[in-house]
């Protein structure tokens, strides 16, 4: 709690009983020093004023207001399970008609489509989070379990079972992990490890010796030919990066260009910028994937340049459709 | 900070505006100030922009427009966050999409908030029985039972001081729980957040 609410609530309980005129005065004081004072004094007064329907509703009968209380709690044991079970629903259709006839088996290959974002839980009861665009094959076997990212990015949670290790192989590179969750992303060059739970290991296997160790909230581009890879703590920019399983784009000073680049992954309407110098601007914002005219109209409004669209395209920094 | 004290009506009319903000802004604070969070608003801004909306309040004159209060109130809110936004150097472009999101995610109907009388009472003793017990004492006699300060002092034999510091100090237990509990989804997604995230609300 602020200072501020701290100080309200102070004053509210002061004055819930008579007070002489100086301390009035020094309320008075407080109270039209600062808008946040008479906001925050306006929310606790009528939080105090509030619990006065206690007394109202019970008729002062504390009796009456334990039975009341006794089921509520009941009632809301009930409504949390019942809300449990509805996001389990929620989650098996998102993967079930993927998933059904897939989970006992040993071997299976995800596809996504551009925009499409599929949970997928394996054999071993991992999960396979597959991104816009993207493919997996999974090969199941009692010494590995390896899945191939044939392209694109996932994200896997992994079960841990030291005896069996995960390994994703992307091109030449690996990532290894036991019991933990990360996100492996092939781009031109290499690929991005995101670690978000317990530890990882990445290697390339032309370099099988240099291996890097990466821990939660770590990111590392490994890169395909043997160079030193680079291992940074960045557990923010992990999760931001990673905002795609939850369909949303996080921007946190990014450039425009890079922006458009990410909604141009999730849709085929592509959004083009007209004017480059636009492009360096820089963006603080969360978006979902699949809404890129909302974020062109948010650009519009935060950057005042024209955006005009047509049936394939949204195009910032022209007014224009005649590009 | 404004030059125009904004300090409101008096009186009846103070009365009419503190049931309305106790029954009709309050109990959709905890889903706003997570709506905030969401939108990017760092945590330690939250209280600010919640003190300024309260403060907006102030200046109605009249309630019986506000067809739906939730809805004012996210309104407000993204007028507050609007106002920082355009007075500030750093090109934040979060705000506009809240009008997007507005519609869909956190106006709708909440059906929780139909108040019957008998939910209105529950959720109020509620905040009365989750105190510590000291607290729940002084609260139990002078919201449930309408003991004064005084009163309640010589009741429970405590000084004045002790009472009214145990009323400041619920008082903010209170409004720190109205802040933090959201709607039952919100509740199940922090509960499932160390798992699997299941995004329920869209």
């Amino acid at each position: 709690m602020s200072r501020i609410d701290e100080e309200a609530t102070r004053w509210v309980a002061r004055l819930s009983h008579e007070v002489g005129a100086d301390v009035r005065a020094e309320f008075d004081a407080w109270h039209d020093a600062d808008p946040r004072h008479q906001g925050a004094y306006l929310r606790a007064e009528a939080a105090w004023t509030m619990l006065d329907r206690a007394e109202v509703l019970t008729h002062g009968d504390t009796l009456l207001a334990r039975r009341a209380l006794a089921e509520k709690l009941k009632r809301h044991r009930a409504s949390v399970s019942r809300r449990y079970v509805m996001g389990g629903a929620v989650a098996a259709s998102l993967t079930g008609a993927v998933a059904v006839g897939y989970v006992l088996a040993n071997r299976l290959s995800v596809a996504t489509g551009v925009g499409e974002l599929r949970s997928i839980p394996l054999k071993d009861r991992s999960i396979a989070s597959v991104n816009t665009d993207s493919q997996i094959d999974v090969d199941m076997t009692p010494q590995i379990r390896h899945v191939a990212l044939v392209k694109g990015e996932a994200w896997f949670e992994v079960t841990k079972n030291p005896a069996v290790p995960f390994v994703v192989s992307a091109g030449d590179i690996r990532v290894r992990a036991v019991g933990t969750a990360f996100s492996v992303r092939r781009r031109e060059g290499g690929a991005d490890v995101l670690v978000t739970e317990g530890t990882v290991e990445a290697w390339n296997v032309n370099d099988k010796n240099k291996r890097v160790t990466l821990t939660a909230g770590h990111e590392a581009f490994v890169p395909v030919k043997a160079e030193t890879v680079e291992v940074t703590y960045r557990p923010e920019e992990v999760e931001r990066r990673l905002a795609w399983r939850e369909r949303e784009i996080v921007l946190n000073s990014e450039t425009l260009a890079e922006a458009v680049a990410e909604f141009n992954r999730y849709n085929s309407r592509r959004i083009v910028i007209a004017d480059p110098a636009l492009g360096e601007q820089k963006l603080v914002g969360g978006f979902h994937v699949d809404q890129p005219e909302t974020f062109a109209r948010a650009v519009q409004t935060a950057l005042n340049v024209p955006v005009s669209e047509t049936d394939d395209r949204i195009i910032i920094g022209t007014a224009s459709a005649s590009l | 900070m404004s030059n125009i004290v904004h300090t409101g009506p008096s009186g009846e009319a103070r009365k009419t505006l503190l049931a309305f903000v106790g029954a009709q802004i309050l109990p959709h604070e905890a889903d706003l100030r997570h709506w905030l969070l969401r939108l990017g608003v760092k945590a330690h801004e939250l209280d600010d922009i919640v003190q300024d909306v309260y403060c907006r309040l102030l200046r109605l004159e009249r309630f019986d427009h506000i067809e739906d209060p939730r809805a004012y109130l996210f309104r407000c809110a993204r007028n507050v966050l609007l106002e920082q936004v355009r007075r500030s150097k750093v090109v934040s472009i979060m705000t506009v999409q809240n009008l997007d999101e507005l519609g869909v995610a956190d106006l709708g109907p909440n059906p929780e908030s139909a108040a019957s009388s008998r939910a209105e009472l529950v959720r109020v003793l509620g905040l009365i029985e989750g105190l510590p017990e000291r607290c729940r004492q002084v609260f139990e006699l002078r919201k449930v039972h309408g003991l004064s300060q005084a009163e309640t002092a010589k009741a429970l034999r405590l000084s004045e001081n002790i009472v009214e510091k145990e009323t400041a100090k619920g008082l903010g237990l209170i409004l720190r729980h109205m802040a933090d509990a959201g709607s039952g989804v919100v509740t199940a997604l922090k509960a499932n957040a160390g798992h699997k995230r299941i995004y329920v609300a869209d």
